[in-house]
């Protein structure tokens, strides 16, 4: 798949630091504003997608299995449920406990376990929608 | 009354979209515009008359809010409606190279 | 003992994502880990069957207490009706795995099968388990999701055609119900099994209630391939591999849609003797036509299709005749 013209790839330059910085920003403080992980996740991803859109595949040399996303999506859906479990061990020994301290209401550190597991969900959403994308990309490489 | 009677004539209308249509994709988009009715619905209930939006916010006093509640139902739902839509696409594109058309009437493999 | 409760969705779900990961570099991982967590969790069902028999468990995830009245927690709940379907599940995913090691020579993804059916298994676990009706919603689609990837596994033409037409009849199952459990929290604004059927005896004889049953008649009968939705089931048993075709007919459609009809119309809606009519009906149907269906079949796996959709019949007439 060949790449756009060259405005689109400087502007592309431009533009995916800064959405990958909004995307950041909405997921770490998903427990005082609206957003958190579920709707970021597909914000990190479009700032991967666009690069792979504005480049072309040829150039960035995808390879025929999609093996990065994919592991971190694993890895981060294992860390969500090794928080949970860690809740049976820690404190009262109930599943799903928030059981980190909690501080005031309207700080950055406070609500507990909550931003941990905010993250892990952004991570996963992103790497799951990257994979999707990858496949399909690649499937039609493959084909032709 | 008028709203929740409009979020089922657009339900309506997807199912239609899926009875009658003979293009796969369109038979996709007529399932997604059936689940978007049914995320509008499901957001509307939980409107409070002069409510405020549910975030809580140093130095406001508000007493009445929106429920939330039906706002993180439709979150989650949003999200499995993606994997659903994800799921029946990929199977559409590999359709496509093995049997060569769209059209669902030339699909018929499998008889009796 | 209690609080074992949770690794019936735990074990499952770790185990799904943890075999991509390390399957790529240890040869026979996939099988060995999937069959030791059915054995476990076979034996654990078998444990609480015995040990519990008379008395139901209730595990509020979360840990969060009741206030103001109201319970906010999540529940999982387990009496003796879920612990006879939950022995049934894992056994038979058990023998589908032992099944499989032989089966799958001829695939080459053979890890994406073990995490796919993992997934499915916790699903299905999720499902009999919860006692909340979003919860249930969830559960229910990770199981179905996994199930449309597994039809489709060896990526033949007639394998395609057969998923394609199981996802979108199972797709506008699970809008019907959601638009029902919209319902349900637009009458009683609460979400839990128990809290809703306590204030839905204060709604008696109105007539959304009876819209409510029928949708989720509709959208559970789509699940479990009653009669008139019954058109997914001789394409998607017939086109999947073996082990998915047992799990497919004889426990998914079992645990989706009757299971969950049992719970809703015994324990949160109190029955009437309409939707008792209604429903032996449909099963007398479903009991005529698989049968008929079932005679001019040349290809086995599509008779034993039909032969499943007639004993669906069986059970939904005992189901509709318990009540008058």
């Amino acid at each position: 798949m060949h790449g756009m013209t060259s405005i689109v790839k400087t502007v592309a330059r431009i533009v995916v630091g800064v959405i990958f910085l909004y995307g950041v920003y909405i997921i770490t403080h998903g427990h005082l504003t609206p957003g958190g992980g579920f709707a970021v996740g597909a914000v990190i991803a479009g700032a991967f997608i666009l690069l792979v859109l504005a480049f072309g595949s040829d150039v960035l040399k995808l390879k025929v299995r999609e093996a990065g996303s994919s592991t971190f999506e694993s890895i981060s859906i294992l860390a969500f449920l090794l928080l949970a479990v860690g809740a049976l061990f820690i404190g009262t020994h109930v599943f799903f406990q928030n059981y980190l301290p909690k501080g005031k209401v309207g700080e950055l550190i406070s609500a507990g376990v909550i931003p941990l597991y905010n993250i892990a969900v952004g991570v996963e959403v992103a790497a799951a929608l990257v994979t999707i994308f990858l496949a399909l990309v690649i499937y039609k490489e493959e084909v032709k | 009354m008028t709203l929740y009677i409009l979020c089922f004539a657009l339900f309506l209308t997807g199912l239609y979209g899926v009875l009658t249509k003979r293009n796969i994709i369109k038979i996709v988009i007529g399932l997604s515009v059936m689940e978007f009715s049914i995320f509008l619905f499901l957001a509307l209930i939980g409107y409070t008359n002069n409510g405020d939006a549910p975030i809580l916010v140093n130095g406001k006093e508000q007493l009445l809010f929106v429920d939330p509640l039906p706002q993180a139902m439709v979150l989650t739902a949003i999200v499995i409606g993606l994997a659903t839509n994800a799921m029946l696409l990929a199977i559409a594109i590999r359709i496509y190279r093995k049997y060569g058309t769209f059209d669902v009437r030339k699909i018929n493999q499998l008889k009796g | 003992m209690e609080s074992l409760i949770v690794l019936y969705i735990i074990l499952p779900l770790g185990a799904a994502f943890l075999i991509p990961l390390i399957g790529r570099f240890v040869r026979f991982f996939a099988g060995m880990i999937s069959a030791l967590v059915f054995l476990g969790l076979t034996a654990l069902s078998i444990v609480y069957i015995s040990a519990y028999h008379s008395e139901t468990i209730r595990y509020a995830v979360g840990g969060w207490q009741v206030t103001n009245g109201i319970p906010i927690a999540i529940y999982l709940v387990l009496d003796g009706f879920s612990g006879i379907i939950l022995v049934m599940i894992n056994l038979v995913a058990f023998f589908a795995v032992v099944y499989s090691f032989s089966y799958l020579q001829k695939y080459t993804a053979k890890n994406n099968f073990y995490a796919l059916l993992c997934l499915m298994v916790a699903g299905m676990n999720g499902v009999v388990l919860t006692g909340d009706l979003f919860n249930l919603y969830v559960f229910m689609e990770i199981a179905a999701i996994a199930s449309y990837a597994l039809v489709a596994f060896g990526v033949e033409k007639e394998e395609l055609e057969a998923s394609f037409k199981y996802q979108v009849l199972g797709g506008m199952a699970s809008l019907f119900i959601l638009l029902g459990i919209a319902l349900v929290y637009w009458t009683t604004s609460t979400l839990n099994m128990a809290d809703a059927s306590r204030i839905l005896q204060t709604f008696a004889g109105y007539r959304i209630v009876i819209f409510i049953q029928l949708l989720f008649i509709a959208g559970f009968g789509m699940k479990s391939a009653l009669v008139p939705f019954h058109a997914w089931l001789p394409d998607a048993h017939s086109s999947a591999p073996s082990p998915i075709s047992s799990m497919l007919s004889g426990v998914l459609i079992k645990a989706i849609g009757i299971y969950v009809l049992i719970r809703l119309f015994f324990t949160v809606f109190s029955i009437t003797y309409e939707i008792a009519l209604t429903i032996t009906v449909l099963g007398v149907l479903s009991m005529l036509i698989g049968g008929v269906l079932a005679i001019g079949q040349w290809d086995y796996k599509r008779l034993l299709a039909y032969s499943s959709i007639s004993q669906v019949g069986y059970i939904f007439i005992g189901l509709g005749i318990g009540c008058w």
